[in-house]
């Protein structure tokens, strides 16, 4: 089968409570209006019933240049969220399909991403065509560019470092291969994994999976130099919220973490960011995928 | 609350809003300063056009430097390099400057966010 040269991969499983879908369209036209390379599939399950029911199939087509039907994923996490620091609800995460990425994507170099993550500047330009087969993030900050919770930098308090499957990149290759293979079988060791690594909590974290297999792959040591050119994932934490949104900038209203109380206005402008606050995100969506629709450049994979 | 107090929180708030976002300045020029030469991904800084620029002076045929993955990267143009790493540089500078400049004007938190 020929692959298509490069382009980005967003998986999204719609829940009762959460529209992936519609995330996933944002961040596909969030790409399509700030990248050179912008070919985007999207991967989904019977939810494309959903999109369908939204858009005509012209309108999906300037969103999505490819759709790849597959089952629904069989693990369905329940995870906690929030809306701000003074709403919390619970909601299905169906994240159990990431590992199978690899078999999956039709690029020969692929960017995976998480459907909440917004493309606002053109650093992911830099990627393509890299000396390095597979990237991902340990660093990650929020809006006040404080460092996360000690719990989103290692594993555990003595424990190896994470790494932030929010952003993936990688080439068809032996060790691209390797490194998604050890984390499906991450994934089905799951239990022993967390006793050997001691991570906290019982639902599946696709971090957790691709930190150990990042651990295991670079021979049981810490290594940092296969970050993106950006190896800062900037993170609009849950309790944060969105106040408006522009092509280019998003105004936040984000909170102290110590203090909830304490709120104060940024303004993000050309940055990349992470929205954590799926529900501030999807109170949005319709406003970004009209401005990002505005914006939108001619698709363009690198292929000649 | 006392006057006195209100305009002191009102300040405070003025003061961390205004730090987050030279803070987010910086953050954006450290992204400006990545770029792209000869599809090496490399960070541009006084240390490496001066550096390049000596060669220049001193007739190297070549260079080798690091790239963003700290790999070893042989250099051949440099005089390409030294022109493309100056306007890299220069353009990320002057738009910092530039942002910094409205920054330091703006005396209140709708300023500062504008």
């Amino acid at each position: 089968m020929k692959h298509i040269k490069r382009g980005f991969l967003l998986l999204a499983f719609n829940s009762n409570e959460m529209d992936y879908i519609k995330m996933a369209c944002c961040c596909a036209l969030s790409i399509k209006s700030h990248l050179k390379y912008n070919h985007v599939s999207l991967v989904t399950d019977n939810s494309i019933t959903w999109l369908e029911k939204l858009m005509s199939i012209d309108e999906i087509k300037k969103i999505f240049d490819e759709i790849i039907i597959i089952d629904s994923p069989k693990d369905q996490n329940i995870r906690v969220h929030y809306d701000s620091p003074w709403t919390k609800f619970q909601a299905p995460f169906l994240n159990g399909n990431r590992s199978n990425v690899y078999e999956i994507s039709p690029y020969e170099e692929t960017i995976l991403l998480d459907v909440d993550y917004l493309v606002m500047g053109n650093m992911l330009d830099l990627v393509w065509d890299n000396t390095e087969d597979f990237l991902i993030n340990q660093n990650a900050v929020n809006l006040r560019n404080e460092k996360f919770h000690s719990k989103e930098i290692r594993l555990s308090e003595d424990g190896i470092p994470m790494y932030w499957a929010t952003l993936i990149y990688f080439k068809k290759s032996e060790l691209s291969k390797l490194i998604f293979d050890l984390t499906i079988f991450i994934k089905e060791n799951y239990l022993f994994y967390k006793h050997l690594y001691k991570f906290p909590g019982s639902i599946f974290r696709n971090d957790y999976a691709f930190s150990i297999a990042m651990h295991i792959i670079n021979g049981f040591n810490e290594d940092d130099t296969t970050s993106f050119p950006n190896p800062i994932i900037r993170t609009m934490d849950q309790k944060d919220d969105i106040v408006e949104v522009g092509n280019d900038n998003i105004l936040f209203l984000s909170h102290d973490t110590k203090e909830a109380w304490v709120n104060n206005l940024i303004n993000l402008k050309n940055t990349d960011v992470h929205i954590m606050n799926k529900r501030a995100f999807l109170r949005h969506s319709d406003e970004l995928i009209k401005l990002f629709l505005e914006n939108r450049k001619e698709t363009n994979s690198g292929d000649e | 609350m006392d006057e006195k107090l209100e305009k002191a929180l009102e300040f405070s708030n003025y003061q961390n809003t205004l730090r987050i976002q030279k803070e987010n300045l910086k953050l954006r020029l450290d992204h400006m300063l990545i770029t792209r030469i000869e599809n090496v991904v490399i960070k541009c800084d006084m240390e490496l056009i001066n550096f390049l620029q000596t060669c220049i002076i001193n007739k190297c045929e070549y260079a080798i430097i690091l790239d963003t993955h700290k790999n070893p990267i042989k250099i051949n143009k440099l005089d390409v390099w030294v022109s493309t790493l100056l306007n890299v540089y220069n353009t990320a500078y002057n738009e910092y400057f530039d942002k910094y400049e409205e920054l330091k004007k703006a005396r209140n938190v709708k300023k500062v966010i504008s």
